[in-house]
């Protein structure tokens, strides 16, 4: 698959597969159909759906769960497996950016601070997982346990206040699209362009692909390891500002909640779980896709209590799907 | 004398003896913090009474992980079975016929769980954790539908059920009933997975499975059954925590398969590989958690302590397997 992807990368006339990324276009399409066709089934059952209220909706929701889909992807990516603790940053910066709030702190020194510190969760990531060598899917178990057990303990609540910058963030709008929107549209070209066309990125998707080859041409794993489970802490910090613009109380137990949309985002997107194989973009529309599923539900005249169980039977159906797919083409695994 | 040699290596060589070490150090911490009434027969009912459920659904949900498939979605079917129960109970149904019901509606999803991880292959963390959501959701949804006319909470259904929860809280001395019957399971299925020609098979599916397949083992089938055991004994708990609790709450089982399975890790099972671990190491990894959460109960501590020591403790015993010469990650 990585050999694959690097050849067909080289070819400067297959302009397609150059901007789409290797054998993922099929995939990026069938995912804006369905996409598509949930925002038409959802209009014909009720054309006030297509509104500047549902619009905004769906931009809400796509802030948060679409930056730290990318965190997460960037980990399963190099082949991590998953990131479970990922919940941890996230809050810890939200939690983070009030304190040095109301410590008096100007706005970009607290925003970088919160963001900085938080990253540092993935340092300790990096250490069991470089230094001791223990299985990743271990490690974020073991520390999202603990991480989030001491936020319970060290913070109960946070309140945003409604004058800060940040909260005045969550309800500006630029370019008529809430501003905390931009974020997300931002870190997911960086990470697109980041992979496909630079070198670290490259090694990066070798490093997931076929460790054994990837050491063996000269790449240290070591370095890609603890740059990734950083990198995923500092953008999942990242993704705790813009949740604290929107949330005037953080609570640390809702930071759970993000743990299985984002996985079935980067799931959706058809990034392999065995590491090595996945678009950006594709991810972009996954997270959309998700995102519209709410608000669509409250229309069907459904109660958001049927949330989670659509959520679950998507992730379910896409993996399978997903499963059958790469059995047929054999192309993965 | 050279089986018993065997044996004696294979104790000292798994988690078990540094198992040991922590409830003796756990103990003494204990002692100094809470007292003597630590070894109260009170407070063993205390820690045992805790232990008893989760020992069970941890000794069903092994088959699974002994046979390389790992579900998260056993904390969600204690939660859907509870409701399913619970609500079904208000109806005035017959009680048994509500307990098979709620079972059989957790077979279910756990055949699904098993057509998509071993029909299509897909990749059993991913299924299950999309069906840990799922149910959850799906459990709110059935306690709305309660019928009955104690006023309940918005999120729960209660029924207070006098046979099952004599049952549940019934006890030989100091030893709860539900835990007795958990231990002998154990006991059982440290016989079956050792010695019997089934446990075997789990275990060479679990370790090997091209290998299990060139041998001519029915993997497919046992992957699968294995998957309807954990999924039928959470639901077997759920109906018990009914009994135990008087009531269904949606949050029922949350966060209880990590905890479950951290403990069996800690035991000697791997959620990464099957073929490794046994019953006993398991019991023994949930006492430990069961005991530390007591201490921190009786000392009046944050109980979030628990997970923190529980995060703690996981990648410790890990990290001292992989220095035995476990899988490390290259």
């Amino acid at each position: 698959m990585t050999i694959n992807s690097f050849k067909q990368r080289s070819n400067p006339l297959n302009l397609k597969r150059t901007l789409l990324g290797s054998g993922d276009s099929g995939n990026i399409i069938a995912l804006l159909v369905f996409w598509i066709f949930l925002i038409a089934i959802s209009a014909v059952n009720n054309a006030q759906f297509i509104s500047k209220t549902t619009f905004n909706a769906v931009v809400f929701n796509m802030c948060i769960l679409g930056i730290l889909a990318i965190g997460q992807a960037l980990v399963v990516l190099s082949g991590g497996i998953l990131d479970l603790s990922l919940s941890v940053p996230l809050i810890l910066s939200g939690c983070l950016s009030v304190i040095f709030y109301d410590r008096g702190w100007s706005t970009i020194p607290l925003i970088l601070a919160s963001i900085f510190i938080s990253g540092l969760f993935g340092l300790i990531n990096a250490f069991f997982i470089v230094v001791m060598k223990i299985n990743p899917l271990i490690v974020t178990l073991g520390t999202g346990f603990a991480g989030s057990g001491l936020l319970l303990i060290i913070f109960s609540r946070a309140m945003v206040n409604p004058k800060s910058w940040i909260a005045g963030f969550g309800t500006s709008y630029t370019f008529k699209v809430p501003s905390a929107w931009w974020p997300m549209l931002i870190f997911t070209v960086i990470a697109h362009i980041f992979v496909k066309y630079s070198r670290p990125g490259r090694h990066l998707v070798a490093v997931g692909g076929n460790p054994v080859a990837a050491k063996v041409s000269g790449i240290s794993l070591a370095r890609y390891r603890v740059g990734t489970f950083f990198a995923a802490s500092l953008i999942s910090g990242t993704a705790g500002i813009v949740y604290a613009a929107f949330t005037p109380e953080i609570r640390p137990s809702a930071g759970t909640l993000y743990t299985l949309p984002m996985i079935a985002a980067v799931v959706l997107a058809g990034f392999s779980l065995a590491g090595g194989a996945g678009n950006f973009l594709a991810l972009f529309i996954s997270v959309g896709f998700l995102s519209t599923v709410p608000t669509a539900l409250v229309f069907f005249g459904l109660e958001s209590l049927w949330e989670p169980f659509f959520q679950g039977l998507i992730l379910i159906v896409a993996v399978s799907l997903d499963a059958v797919r790469t059995k047929k083409s054999g192309n993965r695994e | 004398m050279a089986s018993t040699q065997k044996n004696r290596k294979k104790f000292t060589e798994g988690p078990s003896i540094t198992i040991v070490i922590c409830i003796v150090l756990i103990s003494l911490v204990s002692l100094q913090g809470v007292g003597l009434s630590t070894f109260s027969t009170d407070n063993l009912y205390l820690i045992l009474n805790y232990l008893a459920l989760p020992l069970l659904i941890g000794m069903f949900a092994s088959f699974s992980l002994l046979s390389g498939v790992v579900d998260l979605s056993i904390g969600s079917m204690v939660g859907l079975s509870a409701a399913t129960f619970a609500v079904l109970s208000t109806y005035k149904l017959n009680l048994w016929l509500c307990a098979i019901i709620a079972v059989l509606v957790c077979l279910s999803f756990g055949a699904l769980n098993a057509v998509a991880i071993v029909g299509f292959k897909a990749n059993p963390i991913a299924v299950t954790l999309g069906m840990l959501v799922a149910l959850r959701g799906l459990a709110r949804i059935v306690n709305m539908f309660d019928n009955s006319e104690v006023l309940s909470s918005n999120d729960g259904t209660v029924v207070f059920i006098d046979g099952l929860n004599t049952f549940t809280e019934s006890s030989i001395s100091f030893l709860p009933w539900l835990f007795v019957i958990a231990l002998v399971f154990t006991m059982i299925l440290q016989l079956v997975i050792s010695k019997s020609r089934y446990g075997r098979h789990i275990k060479a599916v679990g370790g090997d499975l091209t290998a299990a397949i060139r041998a001519g083992l029915p993997a497919s089938r046992i992957k699968f059954t294995s998957l309807l055991f954990s999924a039928g004994g959470a639901g077997i708990a759920g109906v018990l925590y009914v009994g135990k609790m008087g009531s269904s709450s949606s949050s029922l089982g949350t966060g209880m398969e990590f905890t479950v399975y951290a403990a069996l890790m800690i035991g000697g099972y791997s959620i990464l590989r099957g073929g490794v671990g046994n019953p006993i190491g398991g019991f023994l990894g949930l006492l430990v958690i069961a005991y530390f959460s007591n201490y921190i109960d009786n000392m009046g501590f944050d109980t979030r302590f628990t997970d923190v020591f529980l995060g703690a403790l996981l990648l410790a015993i890990v990290y001292l397997d992989i220095r035995r010469g476990g899988d490390a990650y290259e």
